[in-house]
């Protein structure tokens, strides 16, 4: 099949069928169709059958119960991979799971248990390695739908499994498979609307609830602390502007509001360039920190980002030059920036 | 797609274009078919695909600067970053040899890459 240019106009004229049914799968909040899941996972797996499926209450859930379930499957765990204390996968497994397999216990007493056999440097490390070797589920509907217009509509020809994926999608959310076992989470109890531009976003309380209570908070699409939104007295302009993630940052000072940031902390506008995406140096007095100076710049998406430049930069285009580690005198502005 | 002759950035990353790679440095792996320009830590990468894997579009380089890479472009080739909103707009690059430059930012013991 060669490559495809362009799409006709009764193709172009369907997209938007395609595109409310997958968002439509994707805010799915109905319960599991627990067969229909089973019948794909064996399509999925090319005709392998799983021995077992244990229904958890959140993606998160699936994590930590597929680790203290399995935990001798994973050997490269920081400070070894050996539990604080030892693991009966049988009293564990009482202790989490009703006779169904249905997960009985909060998020948060299931956290508490995790923490009693593994460091939170251990959890982080493996939630963070491990959680992309979860299944396709309603989680990637926006991967899907693409792929759905490309077999359906324009008839590329795709991994056979394909239709199995697109089942599950609809009618799971995210599964871990580990051996003979699959770790299913429940959809969320509800996921709140989206802002203008469809982007996970909610400004009173999580952006999406799972029924064991794991939750999490978006604002305009990135992933933030709880504390954001639930404790907002704790997010001040010292805290906002100190905080190592540049999206999250971001958010913070949206949060609190630019003006906010800069009255509270006696913001200096020591140098300003007429570009802003060169942006404006800053001198701000952060409490316990002392003065700092920022580059409050403009990306190529148009969102506004505060980056820490050395107390030495003088202008914003030197503290611009800094960033990519040149100098002003060698640094050039790019033709192109999106 | 927007093009550009000798210097462009995509979000924290910039491209500049050089005559030729520098000695010394090592060829990173295309992974699942891509090469990773600027990983970030919400999965958010810059990437490019290199097409065919005898043949590849695009070939990253590394040296000691982990803020440095090199890419040498051997068949037009977009670079394209994975998210689903807010996205950065696609760049199409042209054969070359490109410089690229991570952003970084300041910390009191040194500075760090911008993390995204």
């Amino acid at each position: 099949m060669g490559k495809i240019e362009s799409l006709t106009e009764e193709q172009e004229a369907k997209l938007p069928e395609y595109a409310a049914k997958w968002i439509a799968i994707g805010k799915d909040v109905s319960a599991l169709n627990k067969e229909a899941i089973k019948i794909h996972m064996i399509g999925y797996l090319s005709g392998h059958k799983l021995n077992d499926y244990f229904w958890c209450g959140s993606p998160m859930s699936i994590m930590i119960v597929a680790l203290l379930l399995n935990h001798d499957s994973f050997v490269d765990m920081p400070d070894g991979c050996t539990p604080k204390k030892p693991i009966d996968k049988v009293a564990m497994r009482n202790a989490i799971f009703d006779e169904d397999n249905n997960q009985k216990i909060s998020w948060k007493e299931l956290d508490a248990l995790a923490l009693e056999h593994y460091t939170i440097h251990q959890l982080n490390w493996y939630v963070e390695e491990d959680i992309n070797k979860c299944n396709f589920g309603q989680q990637d509907a926006a991967w899907l739908s693409f792929y759905h217009v490309m077999k359906s509509l324009l008839g590329v020809k795709l991994d056979p499994r394909i239709d199995d994926m697109f089942a599950l999608a609809e009618h799971s959310n995210w599964i871990k498979a580990t051996g003979n076992i699959a770790f299913c989470s429940e959809k969320p109890v509800y996921i709140t609307a989206t802002d203008d531009l469809g982007r996970a976003h909610c400004e009173t309380g999580p952006y999406i609830l799972y029924p064991d209570g794991w939750s999490t908070y978006c604002w305009h699409g990135t992933q933030i602390p709880r504390y954001f939104i639930e404790n907002k007295e704790q997010l001040t302009p010292g805290v906002a502007l100190t905080l190592p993630n540049m999206e999250q940052r971001r958010a913070a000072c949206e949060i609190l509001g630019w003006d906010k940031i800069l009255t509270e902390l006696n913001a200096r506008v020591i140098n300003e360039d007429g570009d802003p995406e060169i942006g404006k140096l800053l001198e701000v007095d952060l409490p316990d920190l002392g003065t700092e100076r920022f580059l409050q710049v403009q990306c190529g998406t148009g969102r506004t980002f505060a980056l820490p430049v050395p107390p030495e930069m003088e202008t914003a285009l030197q503290a611009q030059s800094w960033t990519w580690g040149m100098d002003e005198v060698n640094f050039f502005k790019p033709e192109v920036r999106t | 797609m927007k093009t550009f002759k000798n210097v462009c950035a995509q979000g924290d990353v910039q491209f500049f274009k050089r005559d030729k790679l520098p000695a010394g440095l090592k060829q990173d792996p295309a992974i699942n078919n891509v090469i990773v320009v600027t990983h970030s830590e919400t999965g958010h990468n810059h990437v490019m695909e290199i097409d065919r894997k005898d043949d590849p579009a695009v070939e990253m380089f590394t040296g000691d600067n982990p803020l440095i890479s090199w890419i040498k472009v051997n068949r037009p080739t977009s670079l394209d970053h994975q998210k689903s909103y807010d996205v950065h707009e696609s760049i199409m690059f042209d054969e070359g040899v490109y410089e690229v430059r991570r952003q970084r930012e300041y910390t009191p013991n040194g500075f760090r890459r911008a993390q995204d």
